[in-house]
């Protein structure tokens, strides 16, 4: 399956050869596995780790997959968004943009951004305990790299296009929403969110900025 | 989605998750030059790196100023001075300042420092030495009552004020009062106050508290806490 070969002239096929077939990157799709690799091999081994996204793994650095951690939690997540919605095709929205803006300093565990595709809510809270419960070494394992993103919910709302505009590009975190578009998507997505601790936060955030200008 | 180019690119500084650990590596170099303006460090972030040990997640440092200037005390320091005179020794120490908008301003990753004066004098001060710095803090029974005047008269209800103030009488072991002080909500809607207090789940505290975080809360007892309070608060008024 592999096409590369010790000095023995042996198949490769172990964590070595899995990282030369795919240097370089950090997300990748099932089927690009598949196309090189063992893609049940490299599951069990721990030579991916799953995303958030169906079909969508991530390759660890050797001293992240050692380490059972993500090195760089944000990067992590801003790699990942921009393989699944595409760059330029998402941005940090809510409460995220609000502490971006300095208009909340009270969630820091979980992301909020807005994308054209689709609407989705990450519970990673749920599913390291849920990893936790269970007894094999895979899930002890993936409960600690989970864990060490250090964020309890990624919560993707569905914008539309013309949303993208009213953002401003930061150059270490991408597209961020403007304020002005932070409160009309607090307006928008307000009475829409489920989550009664969030929907408690927009209403702060939207206090603050009130009372700011 | 395949044929999407898989480009990481460089980010030196992602400071939407840097903060806290900014927070922790900094806190101290500006507490102890807010102390020698005589400003005393209070909020969450207070209880998690002084009284307590760390519980939950603070993005923002706050100062109280003992010595508002006002019609009661003409020689007094505003809190706009104060924050005017502290941000410009915190950029001579090369720290990153921005947004200097009255009584707060922003430092390093977006972090807020606000300096306040509420209508309530407190009085017990502390002077503490940590890493052969000086620091004013207060007492935990001074904490309780601001903590618990925030959770009362906050005007939308935030649950870190619930889990501070069980932190408080928990690990602090201190009784807690009722504020002694007029506010909006507690006058007319105390009831509404209550209710949500009750409703307080652990969800709520997801936004917050680390998994580790949440795991090492007690939170059994913390319903109880939050029972007892409930039952308690109609009461005093």
């Amino acid at each position: 399956m592999t096409n590369l070969m010790n000095l023995r002239g042996d198949w490769l096929n172990g964590y070595l050869a899995f990282c030369k077939l795919f240097k370089q990157r950090r997300f990748i799709s099932s089927s690009d596995i598949k196309n090189r690799y063992n893609l049940q091999k490299a599951i069990t081994s721990l030579y991916i780790f799953p995303s958030f996204f169906r079909g969508v793994h991530y390759i660890p650095s050797q001293r992240e997959r050692k380490g059972q951690f993500i090195e760089k939690p944000m990067e992590f997540f801003y790699d990942l968004f921009n393989y699944v919605y595409g760059r330029g095709k998402w941005y940090w929205a809510l409460s995220t943009a609000a502490r971006y803006h300095g208009l909340e300093w009270s969630s820091g565990m979980i992301l909020e951004i807005m994308s054209t595709k689709q609407s989705k809510v990450i519970g990673v809270f749920a599913r390291v305990s849920a990893l936790e419960l269970k007894k094999s070494y895979r899930s002890k394992v993936l409960a600690k790299v989970l864990s060490s993103l250090e964020i309890n919910h990624v919560i993707i709302h569905k914008g539309k296009k013309n949303s993208l505009k009213e953002t401003k590009t930061d150059p270490e975190i991408g597209l961020v929403a403007t304020k002005e578009r932070l409160l009309k998507d607090i307006e928008l997505f307000l009475p829409k969110m489920r989550i009664g601790p969030i929907r408690r936060l927009y209403r702060a955030i939207r206090e603050r900025a009130r009372a700011k200008s | 989605m395949d044929k999407i180019k898989n480009v990481s690119i460089f980010i030196n500084c992602m400071n939407l998750f840097t903060r806290w650990a900014w927070i922790k590596r900094n806190w101290l170099e500006i507490v102890a030059e807010a102390s020698l303006m005589d400003l005393i460090f209070v909020g969450g972030t207070s209880l998690n790196f002084v009284a307590f040990e760390e519980y939950r997640a603070s993005e923002d440092i706050d100062l109280y100023n003992p010595d508002s200037k006002g019609i009661d005390n003409p020689n007094g320091r505003s809190e706009e001075e104060l924050a005017k005179l502290l941000s410009e020794k915190l950029l001579e120490k090369g720290y990153e300042i921005k947004n200097i908008e009255g009584k707060s301003f922003s430092i390093g990753p977006n972090i807020k420092v606000e300096i306040f004066h509420d209508a309530t004098m407190f009085k017990k001060i502390k002077k503490i030495h940590i890493e052969g710095r000086s620091i004013n803090i207060f007492d935990n029974s001074t904490y309780a009552e601001m903590k618990m005047a925030a959770l009362l008269c906050r005007t939308v209800y935030d649950p870190r004020d619930l889990v501070d103030v069980f932190i408080l009488q928990d690990r602090g072991k201190v009784h807690l009062l009722i504020p002694d002080r007029e506010c909006e909500v507690m006058e007319h809607a105390f009831g509404r106050r209550i209710e949500e207090i009750r409703k307080t789940k652990m969800q709520d505290l997801l936004l917050f508290q680390n998994k580790e975080q949440v795991d090492i809360l007690p939170y059994d007892k913390f319903n109880e806490f939050k029972r007892g309070l409930v039952e308690r608060l109609p009461g005093f008024l």
